[in-house]
């Protein structure tokens, strides 16, 4: 009974994606007969089409370039800021972690019109870094707290050791804590690859210049102007999608783990 | 982060149309919001309504789901990854796909029409009456896979030696579920109330790439008033209000959750 319903909840849940597949391979007159349907020859022509004339490759390459670097920068400086959080006795550290719980509670948008000027002034409006400044504040409060728990939960005797040894702080830091803290770094780096993949609000907003924007902006200029072409819509769904799907499905223990850390403790 | 935050209260302030020379008005911006803005008041009640569904809807799906799971032996891990994926599909991709399913002429309801089930065709995007409704079914299909995970967890932790002693006991299931599971997920739960409840009175991506508030402002809510009075009519000043206002709603909702902490609800 519990493996009937589950199967239920399950086909919903990849239903609409499996629609997305098969439309991907259909022409656009089949698809603008109906939504559901088997292609009856794959066009595979629809995903060059996609990639080339519509775009999606550029945007692809500047997905890769924000999420990369947005990762890079949280992990490191939600870790240093968190080992200092969690290991260093400063006076001011309990301000700093009601100053990230409120950073994490109260959504980044309400920021956006001070922010958007100020953006457009410093013409960084139409720029990768610009936007890639943002997400680093935006997500800097998850990942603190995230590897905050992490690092206190950790025993200190290793880093002792190393300091009897006679590593300064950073040698500490660098050479014992980040391998110790390494499954927990993954995670963090896995969740905010997604998050920043997937990004949408300060996306569309910055990012008005077709050559800098990224797939999920991309994709939604597409739903407005070629409203008519579904085939490379779906495709472009598809584009999207496929990198977060595909790094959850790879490693979804990280994903799960990270989260539940990170959320429950909040 | 403090700086945009003390930026947006005095913008508020203001009328300024974010180039020119802005003109001190005080809380004038204020007054027209809340006594002379429809859409604004509008917007408050969606946002209210979607609270309202996500409490109780991806709550409930996630919590059953998340239950039926660890009562089964096989495929455990299975169903929780296919249950998630639609989390990681991003925000346009789901409204997109859910919006041109809905359309009017290319989508299910030109399926349910040549099967007969015509009187299921509703206009889910285009009747003012169930287009807010139609915009939170896209989001909760792919939200509540989140909670599930986040539920899953809880459970997890909790011992499972209680209900071997409750079952002992001779207690019935509905009792071992009151009184050993929602007690003790209960910081998981309202962790989630107050998630949510933060989340849907900023909500925007949904009601932006599915209706753009339409039709007729029927589905706007504070976020995307607040976007389309800063980005298409350039009034930075009233679009900094509505963000202040926002945040006043969002502060009394945190009040409530530290008050309940404080009076050692312990949570």
């Amino acid at each position: 009974m519990a493996h009937a319903v589950l199967l239920v909840l399950a086909a919903t849940a990849l239903a609409p994606i499996c629609i997305l597949l098969l439309n991907s391979l259909r022409s656009n007159e089949a698809i603008s007969g109906g939504p559901l349907g088997f292609p009856s020859s794959p066009v595979w022509s629809n995903y060059t089409s996609a990639w080339d004339t519509a775009g999606y490759s550029v945007a692809f390459r500047n997905s890769l370039i924000v999420s990369a670097s947005t990762v890079l920068g949280v992990c490191t400086f939600a870790g240093l800021a968190a080992y200092g959080l969690a290991r260093i006795r400063v006076r001011g550290s309990g301000l700093v972690l009601v100053y990230l719980l409120i950073g994490l509670t109260l959504p980044a948008q309400l920021f956006l019109t001070p922010l958007f000027i100020a953006w457009v002034h410093l013409h960084l409006n139409n720029n990768l870094f610009g936007l890639i400044f943002i997400y680093w504040g935006i997500y800097m409060p998850f990942g603190t707290l995230l590897l905050r728990s992490f690092f206190i939960s950790l025993s200190p005797e290793f880093e002792e050791a190393a300091r009897v040894d006679g590593c300064n702080e950073l040698q500490v830091f660098r050479r014992v804590v980040v391998p110790m803290a390494w499954p927990a770094l993954v995670s963090l780096a896995v969740i905010i690859a997604v998050w920043s993949w997937n990004e949408f609000f300060f996306a569309v907003t910055f990012l008005t210049n077709p050559n800098v924007q990224t797939v999920a902006v991309r994709y939604y200029r597409f739903l407005g102007i070629y409203s008519s072409n579904l085939a490379d819509i779906s495709v472009g769904g598809l584009v999207v999608c496929c990198v977060p799907v595909g790094f959850f499905i790879l490693l979804q223990r990280r994903f799960v783990q990270g989260l539940a850390a990170g959320g429950l403790k909040g | 982060m403090g700086i945009p935050s003390i930026a947006s209260f005095v913008l508020s302030l203001y009328n300024w149309n974010g180039i020119g020379v802005a003109h001190f008005i005080g809380l004038e911006n204020f007054r027209v919001l809340f006594s002379q803005d429809p859409v604004f008041i509008g917007a408050i009640v969606h946002v209210l309504k979607w609270t309202a569904v996500f409490l109780t809807v991806p709550v409930g799906l996630g919590l059953g789901a998340a239950l039926l799971i660890t009562r089964i032996n096989r495929f455990q891990i299975v169903y929780r990854t296919i249950l998630y994926v639609p989390v990681t599909v991003a925000s346009v991709v789901v409204g997109g796909t859910w919006a041109w399913l809905m359309d009017p002429i290319a989508g299910i309801n030109s399926v349910l029409q040549a099967h007969g089930l015509g009187f299921m065709a509703l206009g889910w995007l285009t009747d003012p009456n169930i287009a807010l409704y139609s915009v939170m079914f896209a989001n909760v299909w792919a939200w509540w896979g989140f909670l599930c995970i986040l539920f899953l967890t809880g459970l997890g932790q909790i011992d499972q030696g209680l209900y071997e002693a409750a079952r002992v006991d001779g207690a019935s299931q509905w009792t071992m579920f009151r009184r050993i599971t929602i007690p003790l997920l209960r910081p998981t739960l309202v962790f989630v109330g107050l998630l949510t409840t933060l989340w849907s009175f900023t909500t925007f991506d949904y009601p932006y790439i599915m209706t753009q508030g339409g039709p007729a402002h029927a589905s706007d809510t504070l976020a995307t008033w607040m976007y389309f009075n800063l980005i298409n009519f350039s009034r930075a000043g009233y679009a900094s209000a509505i963000a202040v206002s926002t945040t006043g709603f969002l502060l009394v909702v945190i009040a409530g959750y530290v008050y309940t902490r404080l009076r050692g609800w312990d949570v």
